[in-house]
């Protein structure tokens, strides 16, 4: 069995984007950072329960 | 020339048609699939089940349905069913057991460790279920399939050899990239393939990566001579912003792949060969 990606989702605190990280990238320089202006993102849920209710207006951080 | 295997895994526990309306979940849909699949290349279908409300289920009767159409619509269809034992976190020792005593599958899933799920919950394979398992698999002539999803699932593996609990030769599934998981990456999967040679040498090895990992896995296993899984239950997306249009392009992708590097699209017969399976 397995899951699909864990997503982290984020908001950028200096320009507002919605983005997510999934956690099989982990390890990219990318994860988490805004992709329109580099700032750190504030984390605001996650795959699961905690999900945003608009899941699919984030953009991912691996495109 | 080498023959690598094609395992499809239509369906999973967890997409949603809302998050691919592709995703086969009814029995005859999921009975169809497999055989488009099978037409394909795939040689190998890992099934999954859905109640009626699209949520994972160990229902013996949705797989009990699935494998009647499957016979019943296409009875040239030879591909090899592999069963899950991990469709529902909720099942029972019983329930996740209870397909394969009455349907006999050539294959079943073992997932030969316990770990975390998706950050909130637990995905318990107890001992004891896991040496209960072992022994009715044999007993009922199921090869087990031992879902790796860390280099310690290995070395469980090799303990329940040492105990009669498995038979060799084991047939490995590397799941790479799950959450909890080991990361998908070409490194981690040479230590997989690396872990497994020296504790359980004889072994056969196939691997599927989720999400941003699926292709790096899919070279990756057929360059260190390994099989490959592929299909919705890993990943929804075909590729970056591409919804997968259907299990069939996952496997038409990887047979390319496959035929590009030199090697054959193992059929089921030759896979019954590799594998060790007596149909």
């Amino acid at each position: 069995m397995s899951w699909g990606v864990y997503w982290m989702f984020y908001r950028c605190p200096s320009c507002g984007k919605k983005f997510k990280s999934g956690t099989d990238t982990i390890t990219e320089p990318s994860f988490g950072l805004c992709p329109a202006c580099g700032a750190e993102g504030e984390l605001i849920g996650e795959s699961g329960a905690v999900t945003p209710p608009d899941a699919n207006d984030y953009e991912d951080t691996a495109d | 020339m080498k023959k690598t295997i094609i395992t499809v895994a239509t369906t999973g526990a967890w997409p949603k048609k809302e998050n691919n309306p592709n995703v086969p979940m009814t029995p005859a849909e999921i009975a169809e699939d497999v055989y488009a699949c099978w037409k394909a290349g795939a040689a190998v279908a890992h099934l999954h089940m859905r109640d009626d409300a699209g949520n994972g289920t160990m229902d013996k009767n949705k797989f009990r349905e699935t494998v009647e159409l499957l016979r019943q619509n296409h009875p040239d269809c030879d591909i090899i069913l592999n069963m899950t034992t991990s469709g529902d976190l909720n099942a029972t020792d019983e329930t996740r057991q209870a397909h394969l005593e009455e349907l006999r599958p050539e294959m079943g899933s073992y997932d030969c460790g316990s770990m975390n799920w998706l950050n909130s919950s637990l995905f318990i394979n107890h001992p004891k279920f896991l040496e209960e398992l072992g022994q009715h698999m044999q007993a009922w002539g199921v090869k087990p399939e031992i879902e790796a999803f860390d280099p310690g699932m290995i070395a469980n593996a090799a303990y329940y050899l040492k105990k009669g609990v498995l038979k060799a030769p084991l047939h490995f599934q590397f799941c790479m990239g799950c959450a909890n998981g080991i990361p998908g990456t070409m490194k981690n999967l040479v230590f997989m393939k690396e872990t497994m040679e020296s504790l359980c040498p004889g072994s056969t090895w196939s691997c599927f990566g989720v999400g941003h990992s699926a292709m790096e896995m899919l070279y990756g296993a057929v360059a260190l001579g390994g099989h490959i899984r592929v299909g919705m239950e890993d990943n929804v997306m075909y590729a970056k912003g591409q919804l997968a249009e259907s299990n069939v392009q996952f496997v038409e992708r990887a047979a390319r792949v496959i035929r590009e590097y030199g090697n054959e699209v193992a059929t089921p017969a030759e896979a019954r060969e590799i594998l060790g399976l007596k149909k």
